[in-house]
């Protein structure tokens, strides 16, 4: 269960308030969806909840499973079973993506007091995992996301998000960029994963990605706050509808 | 004599000039070497050590760096070689500049004593007494022993030649030399090994000299490890007849402070040099890397990519001339010098040039100098990666882009191995910094 606690957060080298009182809460086992126009603060909520350096929360909390994880390191976050899937994945030349995965998964066996998988055995999960995403080997080998599509970019992120099994993920726009094939594994791969213990966080602007993975909950953020709560239909009003009036009615 | 044209030595200077008046008269060679040895002596006699208004040393001011000058070292009768760099590698051991032994070397190579060659008057010492070949004349007028490697012309030497340069562990100062000759359409694979001297102020000068031949290719691979104390003046030359390929890769890791010249000249047409560096520097180092490369010959391609990391208060230092004569038509010639700062009082000075007087050439240069990127740390530790271990992996791949030159090459896993474990050392110094 994640619940974030009136938070609020601005950007550590300006002072700009960002987030002005965030309240969310998703039990296990859950999807919830954050719409928004574009500015209004969503990347921004999920660099906060993953730790990033760039943002100072002034004020709130955020808890998972009952742990306040505003306290922790980002690798530790990730370590807690936090997974951000970024909108725009970074590209490191010189490290290959493989190289990536096997450090990325072990620091998180560590973590759990867990061995460091095998080479064999890292290999047999990587391959299987990376063939129900329609990723090749031949990708894997090269540098990680460097000269990768923006599909293949999003596809590499759910499967790192399959190797570390989180207790939350939270995917930013992890649709943009998909072709309709590609959306189709991605979601397939996204709701494999789904499991009662598990839940997610789907950022994103279309509504035809929440056909394919299918929310509990709907939230608008608007300038900061969460501005309107509902079911899934509440997307489908969205598409038909814009936000011009529920950002009217909100304020 | 006139008061104005005397200048305050330094101790070390002194010192200098008192060690071979001293020398002198046991170093090898006949009456023209000697004339030769002290023509060049005679530089530090009227200048004193370069310093920092000398351009070509402003940011290495060996007056000030070098305060004081050790004893000359004399021959040792053993000293124990590190195991080879490349395995199978066949060792050429000189302590403080001495043949202390070597192993058998493979038919179409001839070794020969410097020595000899000197007494017997077959190696001559002349060059240019000024203050930019300071490291050569220095070496030139103390040089007492060293080896001359010979390729026979179409030999094709798959085992590398490591000349391993070793200091002995005592306060002490020496000269080395070796000279490599690689004959028409021959390959080698050399390996020059600075090693050694442990926590002693040992001070040294090496220079090595290519002659590359028409038809050749060579692979050279430099590495400075030597210890902790030490200063390493240190000086490589390489010829370069047509058609031929030459690769250089240099680590540096090693000593207080280094100074490595690299000088290629191209004296054929259709040949290529590729040079690639990597410096890793933390504490106090001083690691200065001064390369030329002169296209004299129409025709030739060279590239020069340098990447450094630099920690603590260490200084690092990359100078790279290129030259295209007027003639060198159809030169290509691509400089970079990048590097990562680690801490604050880090720092890093880099000064590449072309200068072309060919109207019809490919060159470029450049030069970034800047931190490890946030954004790119972020992301690995988002994976869970712990922050010493996203330092290493970024710092790691950073310095590998380097090495595409030697992609699936030997030398290639020598320089990984060297990142990896100043990494380690480095990662670990740092956790016991913090945790005292
Ligand atoms: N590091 C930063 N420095 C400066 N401004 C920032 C920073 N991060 C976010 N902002 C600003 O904060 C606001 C919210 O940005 P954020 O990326 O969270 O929006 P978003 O809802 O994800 O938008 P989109 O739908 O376009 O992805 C924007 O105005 C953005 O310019
Ligand atoms: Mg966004």
């Amino acid at each position: 269960m994640l619940e974030i606690k009136n938070l609020h957060a601005r950007i550590a080298d300006d002072g700009t308030e960002i987030l002005k009182g965030v309240d969310l809460q998703i039990p296990d086992g859950q999807v919830h969806a954050i719409m928004g126009p574009n500015g209004s603060g969503k990347s921004t909520l999920s660099y906060v909840l993953a730790g990033k350096e760039d943002y100072e929360v002034t004020e709130g909390e955020v808890l998972l499973d009952g742990e306040n994880i505003l306290e922790m390191d980002p690798h530790e976050r990730a370590n807690t079973g936090l997974f951000l899937a970024f909108q725009y994945p970074l590209e490191i030349p010189g490290v290959a993506t493989m190289t990536f995965l096997r450090t990325a998964l072990n620091a998180n066996r560590k973590a759990r007091g867990l061995d460091e998988l095998s080479t064999p055995d890292f290999m047999r999960v990587v391959k299987q995992k990376a063939a129900e995403l329609n990723i090749s080997m031949d990708m894997l080998k090269r540098p990680l996301n460097v000269g990768f599509s923006g599909g293949e970019k999003k596809r590499n992120e759910i499967l790192q998000m399959a190797l570390l099994e989180p207790k939350m993920g939270v995917l930013d726009e992890t649709d943009s960029g998909l072709d309709i094939d590609a959306l189709k594994v991605v979601s397939d791969g996204v709701n494999a994963l789904r499991d009662p213990k598990r839940s997610f966080l789907v950022i994103t602007h279309y509504q035809r990605l929440l056909d394919h993975i299918v929310p509990d909950v709907v939230h608008v953020l608007s300038a900061g706050r969460i501005v309107r709560t509902g079911d899934k239909d509440l997307a489908l009003e969205l598409e038909a509808r814009g936000y011009a009036d529920i950002i009217a009615d909100a304020a | 004599m006139n008061a104005d044209l005397k200048r305050i030595r330094t101790e070390a200077e002194t010192d200098l000039l008192e060690a071979f008046a001293n020398a002198e008269d046991q170093l090898p060679g006949r009456a023209e070497t000697h004339a030769a040895r002290r023509a060049r002596m005679a530089l530090f006699e009227r200048e004193g050590l370069p310093h920092r208004r000398i351009e070509q040393w402003k940011y290495t001011d060996l007056r000030t760096l070098v305060r004081q000058l050790a004893p000359l070292a004399a021959q040792t009768a053993n000293a124990s070689a590190p195991a080879p760099a490349v395995e199978g590698a066949v060792q050429i051991v000189l302590v403080d500049g001495f043949i202390m032994h070597h192993d058998a070397v493979p038919a179409g190579v001839e070794l020969r004593s410097l020595r000899t060659a000197l007494e017997e008057g077959a190696v001559e010492l002349e060059g240019p007494s000024t203050a930019d070949r300071a490291i050569d004349a220095l070496n030139s007028a103390f040089v007492a022993d060293g080896v001359i490697v010979s390729i026979a012309p179409g030999a094709s030497i798959s085992t590398p030649l490591e000349i391993v340069f070793l200091k002995s562990p005592s306060a002490s100062m020496s000269h080395s030399r070796a000279h490599i000759i690689v004959g028409e359409g021959a390959q080698a694979t050399i390996i020059e090994r600075h090693v050694g001297g442990a926590g002693e102020a040992v001070q040294s000068t090496i220079v090595t000299r290519y002659a590359v031949a028409e038809g050749a290719s060579l692979d050279v691979l430099r590495v400075q490890d030597d210890g902790a104390e030490a200063v390493h003046l240190g000086e490589t030359a390489i010829d370069i007849a047509g058609d031929t390929a030459v690769r250089l890769m240099h680590l540096g890791t090693g000593a207080k402070i280094a100074r490595v010249e690299t000088r290629a000249t191209f004296r054929g047409e259709g040949s290529r040099f590729d040079v690639c560096g990597v410096t890793m520097a933390a504490r106090r180092q001083h690691l200065d890397h001064t390369l030329y490369v002169d296209h004299l010959v129409p025709g030739c391609e060279s590239t020069e990519t340098f990447r450094s990391v630099i920690d603590d208060a260490a200084k690092g230092i990359f100078q790279g001339k290129i030259v295209v004569a007027q003639d060198a038509q159809k030169t290509d010639a691509q400089m970079a010098s990048d590097a990562l700062l680690l801490s604050e009082t880090a720092d890093m000075v880099a000064k590449p040039e072309l200068e072309i007087f060919a109207d019809d050439v490919s060159c470029a240069h450049g030069a970034t100098c800047g931190e490890l990127d946030d954004d790119l740390m972020f992301y690995l530790l988002a994976r869970g990666i712990p922050h010493p271990q996203a330092r290493k992996l970024l710092l790691h791949a950073f310095l590998s882009e380097a090495l595409e030159t030697f992609d699936s090459h030997a030398f290639e896993d020598v320089a990984l191995a060297a990142i990896e474990a100043w990494l380690t050392d480095h990662a670990n110094a740092d956790e016991a910094a913090s945790a005292s």
